[in-house]
């Protein structure tokens, strides 16, 4: 506010550390930071950790929740805790896997797009913008609708329907870097190809692909589960969330917790990937 | 702005044309033979084929594509496998329902996303609120639909939770039932469609409040820093009046784009919404088309959604433009 | 606010303003830190003030909070006194506030182009601004100079050019007839032709007006040719207050000597380093009882950090001056005028750079619908050449094409027509406007500079060598190889961004407005810096600037442009002694000169 920050007082912004890191990213977003991770543990590790069997029948049916079995038994007397563990393999590591994909190709297109400029621009930045415009989550239920439905044709549907805006991030952050003087006084000083890209250039893209990454995750994971709870997903006896969900729908009057407990779990998954991608944006930009 | 309708219009015609062609891709591509699937599983060998050469399913893809977006041409979608009806009609039958929801649900929404900037804006630094718009955005959609069926609904009993309307048999004129209650007539026709109306557009507004109303609030932040606010600022204007006049235009533009992108994934949380309410639209008919395999309703309907957004989007784009003048259209 | 006018009409001879002991205290990320500290002063109607310090000093909070508009996410805590127009304003309500911003204070900002609301017309901006009337807009904005008023009125601002908007604003502000105006750095954003018509706009409305003006500024020269008495700001502390001639003839505490030494016009001594003022060491001395510019001060005694110097009367000129050891200022100016003057540079008659003909356009306006765009001539039939050692100074207005010029003999910028010829095959390097972009912030400078040793050699102990014998060249502590740029200061930035160009010593050096966004003292000493490097490394140099006093320092020749086109090329004394081309003429009468200060 007094004008340009005075010249010999600036203070010193000290390197990456992570206790800085977590500072800035506020204690919402650490809690975001630290229990996506955790999370990502459980969902590979939860056919091991299960309290009981999520296949077998193992109480009477409709237990409600209690000591022993804290999500209550389903309609045939499975553990639902146990189910719900197992579910959120089925929902976090294909969630992240869309991310994964969309990110690794969507930058890459958009870095290719970015560094040749010209013509090849023109014409991936009219695709980008064309499948931009189309309307998402429409052409992924049609594309499952169409495929049947099945885990690997959601997540195909959704990396279709996804990897663009990556592509975008990535495109503009290299145009918007090799526009900056000190890219160009790199190119001056001599630094060419890998060597200028390596170092120059992509530091500087992989924080806004990371923010729009982390922020993506619950995104993926609503839509992958609104598709399950759809009927999109797999068959029956898998314990996918959004599908448990749905097939208990009828009875939430009656075992609320069937229908509500899965979902609530979703709720949980999601609102660690967005404190967490908060928490991120928060700490690599300051906001 | 005649450039700018040619543009968009030709803009429309090549979105709809790759939607088409995609959705085409998707009919020649999947391995279920739609013959097979119309003469049923237990057709003789004959009959199918018979099917085929009557579906054109022999002819090249290129015919195959040519006959298909004449037939679009035509509002020809096709017939129902599961309701045995031509699309056409099914949709038309459906769409007035889902119409008059989405349209609550938007206008619900931004209305949301008003309060919510306004919450987050004059109370600064609320952890509480921020932690509670994180948690309403990070809410899927059948949980909050479930969740306000079961308390309004079946707990408290405030508000009807299933359904469009208590008056069975009523019909009116334009299909979207709060019209028609006041065109016919009948006000308590158009109060009850509304008190049906409330929960399920609830839970579809609750993710537009909340996306839109964060967007607003971190573009108002961003516009309350610009210089200019310190000249409204320095004439004496009132905090109010510098809000919003000079501060809630200068920052329309992102939220209104946040707008179209809702829109885009309403379609999705209308099939939910519509699902769990029993709300007879085309969200509901589009999920027993999926529990069939009913593809020809489902494209049907993909289509239709295509249109209609490519409609908001136009409006959101003019809307830019008023609120922004230096956008040219 | 009937109450407030009343008051006013009683007695003219009343000071309009009287700010007493008023201190500033305002949080960032919960530090608190005191930015002004026991300010006191007067104005009185029709009378320019000018305030004046460098970028931290505290002169633009002084104008926000006598606007009461310092920013609320800071916390400021204000106490002390401020009486407008015979009001207090400390410790007011809201209202109170909004009243005195309505009536009485009103302010320009040094950013014209984001002072106005781009979704607003005019009209409307100003019809806020004079209680919802619309009568007497027009008026206004003609009083301002600004042709056809009725058809500006109607525009939104991003039709307008920066010296228009800027009038605007200074119309905006004028038609609510304020008793006060803070001119926060108004020209500093506009070329200096419109810098010396919104001077006079200025001085003509404090007469005319009979408004307080109180002008903000880094630029002595400017304040000099405008204002009736100045303040000088070190540290949010006045060291320094006084009648306008009587400081700038007569300076007394040695930080307004050293600003007025190191600032340099027309007429300064080219033939020596610049006087510069001594760079800031520290910031973490107790200044609650010591002078804050001790840390600084040539002539600084023991005493200096031990007690804080009050505001006496300065004998000299009559005003007052916060300095234990004031006595000693005047021989502070005799010491520096005894510089070594610069050696003599041998020119050899072969050129560094050739530029025949050239010849560009850009596309500008909005696309076609096939994405065309109207192309608009930037350069035309450009020809210059340097020779090896030589400077030349590439002068113009902005828009004038300097900085494309700059691009095509750099190499990034290919010309549609005309040759560029370079001596040898070592690319020429560049030093950009702004030093701090021009490093790539998550590389150390170390790194950075090290680069261009790379075609020379791998070896990284040879390489942290060079660096550090590079970094001593250009006035750099080698221990801050491994620092990145965010933790050092602008002029930190300027050098290590210099000893990146100089490594290896190119036969050619292209400068960008290298100084103009700089405070006095730095662009001084940058000046200084890169005379001494083109001479011992013997580099010939291309140096743009719009600047035509900085131009007369640093080169062996100008070249005026003007629209594309080169209207005079010859040695710099001779241009401003005889300027052949009206353009040159124009801008060289528009330059603001102490020497001519003393008309007003």
């Amino acid at each position: 506010m007094t004008g340009r920050p005075s010249p010999d007082t600036l203070p010193a912004r000290p390197r990456f550390n992570w206790r800085d890191f977590f500072r800035r990213a506020g204690w919402l977003g650490s809690v975001g930071i630290v229990g996506v991770p955790v999370v990502t543990v459980v969902a590979v590790l939860a056919p091991w950790i299960t309290p009981f069997d999520p296949q077998l029948r193992v109480a009477g049916a409709y237990f409600p929740p209690s000591a022993e079995h804290w999500f209550g038994t389903d309609e045939i007397g499975r553990d639902l805790f146990s189910r719900v563990i197992l579910g959120i393999q089925y929902t976090w590591l294909p969630g992240l896997a869309v991310i994964g994909f969309s990110l690794t190709f969507g930058s890459l297109v958009g870095l290719i797009s970015g560094l040749i400029g010209g013509k090849v621009d023109l014409v991936i930045e009219r695709i980008v913008d064309l499948f931009l415009v189309l309307p998402g989550t429409l052409i992924a239920l049609a594309v499952v609708a169409s495929l049947g439905p099945g885990l690997v044709n959601t997540m195909i549907a959704l990396a279709i329907v996804w990897w663009m805006w990556y592509a975008r991030i990535s495109r503009d952050e290299i145009r918007r870097l090799k526009a900056r003087p000190h890219v160009e006084a790199a190119r001056i000083a001599g630094v060419r190809g890998p060597r200028l890209l390596l170092r120059y250039l992509l530091p500087g893209v992989v924080p806004a692909l990371l923010i729009g990454a982390s922020l993506d995750v619950a995104n993926v994971i609503m839509t992958m589960s609104l598709m399950s709870f759809l009927g999109l997903g797999l068959p029956a006896p898998a314990p996918e969330l959004g599908a448990m969900t749905s097939r208990t729908l009828d009875s939430l009057t009656v075992h609320w917790w069937l229908p509500i407990l899965p979902a609530a779990i979703i709720f949980l998954l999601c609102l660690l990937a967005n404190l967490a991608g908060d928490g991120i944006r928060a700490a690599l930009r300051g906001a | 702005m005649l450039a700018y309708l040619t543009k968009s219009i030709i803009g429309a015609i090549v979105v709809l044309l790759v939607m088409s062609f995609i959705v085409f891709g998707l009919q020649s591509i999947i391995p279920a033979d739609p013959a097979r699937a119309i003469a049923g599983p237990n057709a003789p060998l004959e009959t199918v084929e018979a099917m085929r050469e009557q579906l054109g399913l022999n002819d090249p893809a290129v015919v195959q594509y040519g006959r298909f977006l004449l037939r679009l041409a035509h509002a020809d979608l096709g017939t129902s496998v599961r309701t045995r009806q031509p699309v056409y009609d099914d949709i038309r039958q459906y769409l007035p329902a889902t119409l008059e929801l989405g349209l609550a649900a938007i206008a619900l929404g931004v209305a949301l996303a008003g309060v919510m900037a306004a919450l987050q804006f004059l109370i600064p630094g609320s952890g509480g609120i921020r932690l509670v718009m994180v948690g309403v955005g990070s809410t899927p959609i059948f949980l909050s639909a479930l969740l306000l069926a079961y308390f309004f609904w079946f707990r408290l009993d405030w508000l009807p939770g299933a359904g469009r309307l208590a008056y069975r048999d009523f019909a009116g004129p334009t299909g979207l039932n709060v019209i028609d209650g006041i065109l016919v007539g009948r006000p308590e026709v158009s109060v009850d469609a509304l008190l049906h109306m409330i929960l399920p557009a609830l839970a579809l507004a609750l993710p537009i409040g909340i996306a839109v109303g964060r967007s607003l609030n971190s573009a108002l932040h961003e516009v309350m820093r610009q210089t200019y606010i310190r000249t409204a600022r320095g004439k004496g204007l009132s905090e109010t009046k510098v809000l919003l006049r000079h501060g809630l235009r200068n920052a329309a533009t992102a939220p209104l784009s946040m707008v179209s992108l809702q829109v885009r994934l309403l379609f999705g949380n209308l099939l939910v919404v519509e699902r769990v309410f029993g709300w007879p639209g085309l969200g509901l008919y589009t999920v027993q088309a999926f529990a069939s395999a009913d593809l020809p309703a489902v494209l049907g309907v993909a289509i239709v959604f295509g249109i209609l957004y490519i409609l908001v989007n136009t409006l959101i784009e003019i809307a830019q433009s008023i609120a922004d003048s230096r956008i040219d259209l | 606010m009937v109450k407030l006018s009343h008051r006013m009409s009683e007695s003219v001879t009343e000071p309009v303003l009287a700010v007493k002991d008023l201190s500033v205290i305002l949080s960032r990320e919960g530090r608190p830190s005191r930015v002004l500290d026991g300010i006191s002063f007067d104005m009185f109607p029709g009378e320019i003030i000018a305030l004046v310090g460098e970028s931290g000093s505290g002169k633009t909070s002084i104008g926000l909070t006598l606007q009461g508009l310092l920013p609320r996410e800071y916390q400021p805590q204000v106490a002390g006194s401020i009486r407008l127009a015979g009001i207090e304003l400390v410790g007011s309500g809201r209202r109170t506030w909004q009243s005195a911003r309505r009536h009485l204070v009103r302010a320009i900002s040094q950013d014209p182009m984001g002072a106005l609301n781009p979704t607003m017309t005019i009209r409307r901006q100003m019809r806020e601004s004079n209680g919802g009337c619309e009568g007497s807009i027009e008026d206004w904005l003609s009083r301002t100079g600004l042709p056809d008023p009725d058809r500006i009125a109607d525009a939104l601002p991003h039709r307008l050019s920066g010296g228009q908007r800027q009038r605007v604003l200074i119309a905006m502000a004028m038609v609510a007839r304020p008793k006060l105006l803070i001119a926060d750095e108004p020209t500093t954003a506009l070329d200096v032709t419109m810098q010396a018509q919104i001077l006079d706009l200025l001085r003509d409305l404090a007469r005319d007006q009979q408004t307080a003006i109180l002008f903000v500024t880094h630029d002595l020269t400017v304040a000099a040719s405008l204002a009736d008495r100045v303040l000088v700001l070190y540290a949010g502390r006045i060291v320094e207050i006084g009648r306008m001639q009587d400081v700038a003839r007569n300076a007394t505490h040695p930080y307004s000597a050293g600003l007025l030494a190191a600032r340099f016009d027309l007429d300064s001594d080219r033939r020596r380093p610049l006087p510069t003022l001594p760079p800031e060491h520290t910031h973490s001395i107790n200044v609650e009882d010591a002078c804050a510019y001790a840390t600084r001060c040539p002539i600084a005694q023991p005493d200096c950090t031990a007690i804080r110097p009050p505001l006496e009367l300065a004998s000299v000129h009559g005003g007052a001056v916060a300095c234990l050891h004031h006595e000693q200022t005047p021989y502070l100016s005799a010491q520096r005028a005894d510089a070594k003057p610069w050696p003599a540079q041998a020119i050899q008659e072969t050129a560094a750079l050739r530029l025949s003909s050239i010849g560009k356009t850009y596309p500008t306006g909005a696309r076609s619908f096939w994405g065309r765009r109207k192309p608009q001539s930037v350069l035309r039939s450009v020809n210059l050449s340097i020779k090896l050692g030589e400077c030349v100074a590439l002068v113009g207005e902005s828009g004038a094409g300097k900085s494309t010029l700059l691009r095509i003999a750099a190499g990034l910028v290919v010309p549609e027509s005309g040759t560029v010829t370079r001596f040898d095959k070592l690319p020429p390097q560049v030093v950009f406007q702004d030093p701090v972009a021009a490093l790539t912030p998550w590389l150390t400078i170390g790194e950075q500079i090290g680069e261009r040793l790379r075609a020379v050699s791998l070896d990284s102990d040879y390489g942290r060598r060079r660096v550090g014998e590079a970094m001593k060249l250009v006035g750099l502590d080698p221990v801050l190889m491994d620092t990145l740029p965010a933790e050092m200061s602008v002029g930190q930035c300027q050098r290590a961004v210099l000893a990146r160009a100089i490594i290896v010593p190119p036969r050619l050096l292209l400068c960008d407005e290298p100084i103009s966004a700089m405070d006095v003292s730095l662009a001084a000493t940058t000046l200084n810096l890169l005379g001494d490097l083109r001479r011992r490394l013997d580099m010939a140099m291309l140096f743009v600037t719009h600047d035509l006093a900085a131009a007369r320092i640093i080169a062996d020749r100008v070249a005026v442009l003007k629209d594309g086109e080169l209207v005079e090329v010859a040695d710099p004394d001779a241009i401003i002694a005889a300027p052949q081309s009206a353009y040159t003429q124009s801008l060289i009468a528009a330059m603001p000169s102490l020497q001519a200060a003393g008309g007003r």
